[in-house]
């Protein structure tokens, strides 16, 4: 019924006729026009006042509104001691409008502000403004008081009698103008790692630099505009403070690790040549369980409060002398994180690494016997052990514990290239660790790969020489070696807490991957042991404290200089392991550099006071081992004398071959690190 | 956008930056309860309800100089207060005479052929136009326009239209030399930087916000110019805030999704079932199209400052509730659409 209706309906029903579609047709056309012209019309304006109208806009809004800044978030320490802060501070400003708006302000207001702050004022300035300024509603006095300081006057202002009736009402037209500085408690400590700010709050260094965008808050603002009445309006949105984040350094431990790296570099300061005690020495502490870093720390370092001063490394004449180039480079040099950013050597703290991965791969066995005859001969080239006459018959355990090179060398032989390699890459050499921190050097192009390394390079890696690592790469590739296989993501985050003090979010430990198996961990572990109690580490331990560790003595590019960087790796207590430490210093300022002992005894030293502080007892009976040593290893304050310490198995690890032709080449692409800058180096070795 | 330009002024106002935001979506809803209720009512009825509309609008016109039914707002009376319903009568007069012209051509469509005829079905808008144009000169400019658009569709005949758009001009010249608040604007139009009042700076801070806009804008809810200085940034200039906030690659979009939805009208009109389908679509899409060009002709300054909203996007209860209702009969005409008709 209903289509039938329709139906009829459409039969009687006009047509949209065609001269009228083509009416319509001419009709969208000239919309259209209409439409392009508009289009043309806003890029016109766009093109041809756009700079103008965006300058007035700002303008605008500087004169009309107000920055209410935000408070950065803090950095604490894994206790929740403060180590960066930002404190308010306060400018004076003077509303000239408000204060000449009646001639009864002017003089009660000028005297106190003269009264509460006689040093930062002047009179002559402030009666300048007011005859002079009366429109001006802001103008800054003084910058960046403290709280304390402007509390007189804002007293002054607001003391009231006893009926609760101002007794100054005539001061008017001045208010304090709150901002925020930076300030650094602990001034140098964790410097490196900590980092600072510039330019009001863009993080420069460090977690400063890292986690800038979760310590920076947003600013609030105040506006204020000309409604259509022309009244004076003004809203006012809150600013949000930043958050602040809780790090896994702890502020004691660092102290104490700080202290006796300057006391260390005290100790040889212009020792063999004037200058100071190494060119770097650098200390980490992991947790081997969580992979956080508990204390970091590197020499030369800087004062936070004041990051720009050189005053501590050169003398007023040599700064002066200084071209901006050669300024930045040198307070690059004291700011760099030596911990993360630099690539070196490691020297034999490679071995238990090239150990475990014969073991895990069934190539090295644990009752397999090598003869190590002092050398080992790649063509024209000899490769010798530090013992040139050789150690004779080692066990596996023994060629740890004597850093036998050339017992390493022959298990580098059955280990293979491929599976070296393979182990290099799981351990993390030549990746970065994804710490928390900035500036991590990139290592890939500073070890080999499968199709350029030569029998030699993989000689000469197995125990340390001939590639680059950082100390993080180490320290966690370490930690795994010996907390039952499992590699932890290093980190400093701990958790992220508001301004409010509610946790935002917390970091938890990234197991990344299985190293190696607890049971090579578990030998791993036992031979470093035997390492400290009988090898060539002995002069790391603290008397009655189980500790494991290994020494490292790297010869450092070019070998004909004959500089070295020393470095022992240890973690205690031996059973359960709660710490890993790794000491790395680098050219020491002494006449015979090639000993470990001066990673040694620094580490001795530390440790005496962290193992009471992490409240870990002793667990070993008394020895008597290294009994009144200090931090240069002499017994009974004999500085003069640096003991050569062969006596109790510390020696120079590494005999690198001086002048082979064939290993020159290839440290001309893998060990430039005398060259500070990144590692930009070729990946050929060749 | 329309939350974003509006959330300053209204958190000012009424402590809720998404005062508006809510007072719009309930019109909108209203809107396209409107719309589905006209999509699926057969349009045809309608054409015999042209004549009352007309009236009825004209009714609700006049009704606004009735005191207690009728307030001012911006300068000029043009709300309806009716109980709780307040509405813009002009808005529904800019309908009723879409119906009613629709209804009136389709009746004798060759009676355009002659301009005698054109005249007068001028001469019979003339008294809506006329009401519309004494209370709120934008209204009836777009009236007028809506009529001459549909007239200029249905006659065969270029020239009478040439002459139309001139004496247009006329038209609109001398009503702004009659009220006195017209003439500064148009002041301000030809003169905005040496110009001072209300007026001019509306307009200049529009043309800031514009221009300080750049390719991309300043990003969704950046604006600075909706910070208080562009009055009624939600309203008539929210089209600046656009162009500040998406710069001109916003500004261009919005554009041409205008472009896009006349293009599809004129689709529907050319395959409408029936000449009064056709006709009501033109109507509709002359009332869109005319109240984009003259607004974004207005905030860009190319014309005097008139009071148009831009269709969708401004905030206005009754012309969003309006255009929703419009679009919907334009999808009642699109619905009768069959293939077999399509040639």
């Amino acid at each position: 019924m209903a289509q039938q209706q329709k139906k009829r309906k459409k039969r009687k029903s006009k047509k949209f006729p065609l001269y009228m579609k083509s009416k319509l047709v001419v009709f969208f056309g000239i919309l259209l026009a209409c439409l392009c012209a508009l289009i043309g019309r806003i890029m016109y304006i766009e093109y041809h006042n756009g700079e103008e109208y965006k300058k007035l806009v700002l303008s605008k809004q500087d004169y009309d509104s107000k920055i209410i800044p935000y408070q950065r978030g803090d950095i604490l320490d894994t206790n929740g001691t403060v180590l960066a802060t930002s404190v308010a501070v306060y400018n004076i400003i003077l509303d000239c409008k408000v204060l000449t708006s009646d001639e009864k302000y002017i003089e009660p207001t000028v005297t106190a502000l003269l009264s509460c702050f006689p040093k930062k004022l002047k009179e002559e300035e402030i009666r300048k403004y007011i005859a002079e300024e009366q429109k001006r509603a802001y103008i800054i006095l003084a910058k960046g008081l403290s709280y304390d300081e402007v509390q007189k006057f804002v007293k002054l202002q607001e003391e009231v009698d006893d009926k609760g009736k101002k007794k100054n009402p005539d001061i008017n037209g001045v208010w304090f103008e709150t901002e925020y500085k930076r300030s650094y408690p602990y001034k140098t400590l964790a410097a490196d790692v900590i980092g600072f700010t510039s330019a009001g709050d863009v993080g420069t260094t460090g977690l400063e630099h890292y986690y800038d965008d979760v310590l920076n808050g947003i600013n609030g603002r105040e506006y204020g505009y000309l409604n259509s009445n022309s009244d004076y309006e003004k809203t006012v949105i809150a600013p949000e403070d930043g958050d602040s984040i809780v790090i896994s350094i702890d502020e004691n431990i660092q102290a104490i690790v700080e202290k006796k790296i300057a006391e260390f570099n005290e100790a040889y300061t212009n020792n063999k040549t004037k200058g100071p005690g190494a060119k770097n020495i650098a200390v980490v502490m992991q947790n081997p369980n969580t992979g956080e870093i508990i204390a970091m720390a590197s020499y030369p370092t800087f004062d936070l409060s004041k990051p720009r001063d050189l005053s501590a490394y050169y003398t007023k004449k040599q700064i002066k002398k200084m071209s901006q180039e050669e300024t930045y480079a040198a307070l690059n040099e004291i700011w760099k994180n030596y911990c993360v950013t630099e690539t070196y050597e490691p020297g034999s703290v490679q071995k238990p690494f090239t150990v475990a991965c014969g073991l895990e791969t069934g190539t090295v066995k644990q009752s397999d016997t090598f003869y190590c005859d002092g050398y080992e001969v790649f063509g024209p080239d000899k490769i010798h052990c530090f013992d040139r006459s050789g150690h004779g018959t080692e066990t596996v355990e023994g060629a740890l514990m004597d850093s036998c090179n050339d017992s390493l060398m022959q298990m580098s032989y059955q280990i293979g290239a491929e599976k070296f390699l393979e182990y290099q890459s799981i351990f993390g050499f030549g990746q970065k660790t994804g710490i928390d921190l900035p500036g991590e050097a990139y290592t890939a192009s500073l070890i080999y790969t499968l199709d350029k390394i030569k029998p030699v390079d993989l000689a000469t890696n197995s125990f340390g020489q001939n590639y680059n690592c950082t100390m993080v790469q180490m320290i966690s590739a370490f930690s795994s070696l010996i907390n039952g296989g499992t590699y932890y993501q290093p980190h400093m985050l701990k958790k992220i807490v508001d301004a409010k003090g509610n946790t935002v979010s917390t970091y938890s430990p990234i197991a990344l991957k299985q190293t190696v198996s607890s049971s090579t961990s578990a030998l791993i572990r036992e031979y470093l042991y035997h390492t400290v109690t009988s090898g060539t580490a002995t002069s790391a331990k603290v008397d009655g404290y189980s500790l494991g560790g290994k020494t490292g003595t790297a010869q450092k590019y070019p070998r004909a200089e004959k500089n070295y960087l020393v470095s022992f790796m240890g973690f205690a207590p031996y059973e359960n392991p709660q710490f890993v430490i790794y000491c790395v210093i680098d050219t020491p300022n002494v006449e015979d550099q090639a000993h470990s002992s001066y990673a040694l005894n620094l580490t001795r030293e530390i440790l005496k006071e962290v193992y009471p502080y992490m409240n870990i007892y002793p667990d070993e009976e008394k020895t008597g081992v290294n009994e009144g040593k200090d931090i240069t290893g002499a017994v009974g304050h004999d500085d003069a004398q640096l003991q050569d310490e062969n006596g109790d198995g510390s020696i120079q690890d590494n005999q690198i071959p001086e002048e082979t032709p064939g290993q020159e080449n290839q440290q001309n692409g893998q060990a430039s690190q005398d060259e500070q800058d990144e590692q930009d180096d070729p990946d050929n070795p060749e | 956008m329309l939350y974003s330009s509006s959330s300053y002024l209204s958190a000012n106002k009424f402590g809720d930056s998404g005062h508006y935001l809510k007072l719009q979506i309930r019109n909108l809803l209203f809107g396209l309860v409107a719309m589905a209720f006209l999509t699926f009512v057969d349009y045809r009825i309608w054409k015999r309800w042209g004549t009352a509309l007309y009236v009825l609008a004209m009714l609700l016109c006049l009704a606004v100089y009735i005191p207690g039914l009728g307030r001012a707002s911006h300068g000029s009376a043009r709300w309806l207060y009716l109980g709780p319903i307040s509405f813009q009568p002009s808005e529904v007069a800019k309908v009723a005479s879409i119906f009613f012209l629709a209804m009136f051509i389709e009746h004798a469509p060759h009676a355009m052929y002659s301009v005698r005829n054109i005249f007068k079905v001028i001469i019979v808008m003339f008294p809506l136009v006329g009401v519309v144009a004494y209370m709120n000169l934008s209204t009836a400019i777009i009236l007028f326009g809506i009529c001459a658009c549909m007239i200029f569709v249905a006659s065969p005949k270029y020239k009478p239209f040439g002459v139309l758009v001139i004496s247009a001009i006329m038209v609109g010249a001398i009503f702004v030399s009659i009220a006195g608040y017209r003439m500064a604007r148009i002041q301000t139009w030809l003169h905005p930087e040496n110009a001072s009042g209300d007026d001019v700076y509306q307009t200049l801070q529009g043309l800031y916000a514009i221009g300080s806009g750049g390719l991309f804008g300043k990003g969704l809810g950046q604006s600075m110019q909706k910070l208080g200085n562009v009055p009624e940034s939600q309203n008539d200039f929210i089209f600046t805030i656009i162009c500040e906030e998406l710069g001109l690659f916003g500004a261009i979009c919005t554009i041409l999704l205008y472009a896009l939805i006349l293009w599809r009208m004129m689709v529907i009109a050319n395959n409408a079932a029936d000449l009064y389908g056709s006709l009501l679509v033109v109507g509709i899409m002359a009332h869109l199209a005319i109240q984009v060009i003259l607004n974004i002709a207005v905030v860009t300054n190319s014309i005097p400052n008139t009071g148009i909203t831009l269709p969708f996007i401004s905030y206005g209860g009754t012309s969003v509730s309006i255009l929703m209702a419009e679009m919907g009969v334009v999808l009642g005409v699109s619905r009768q659409i069959r293939l077999d008709n399509i040639r």
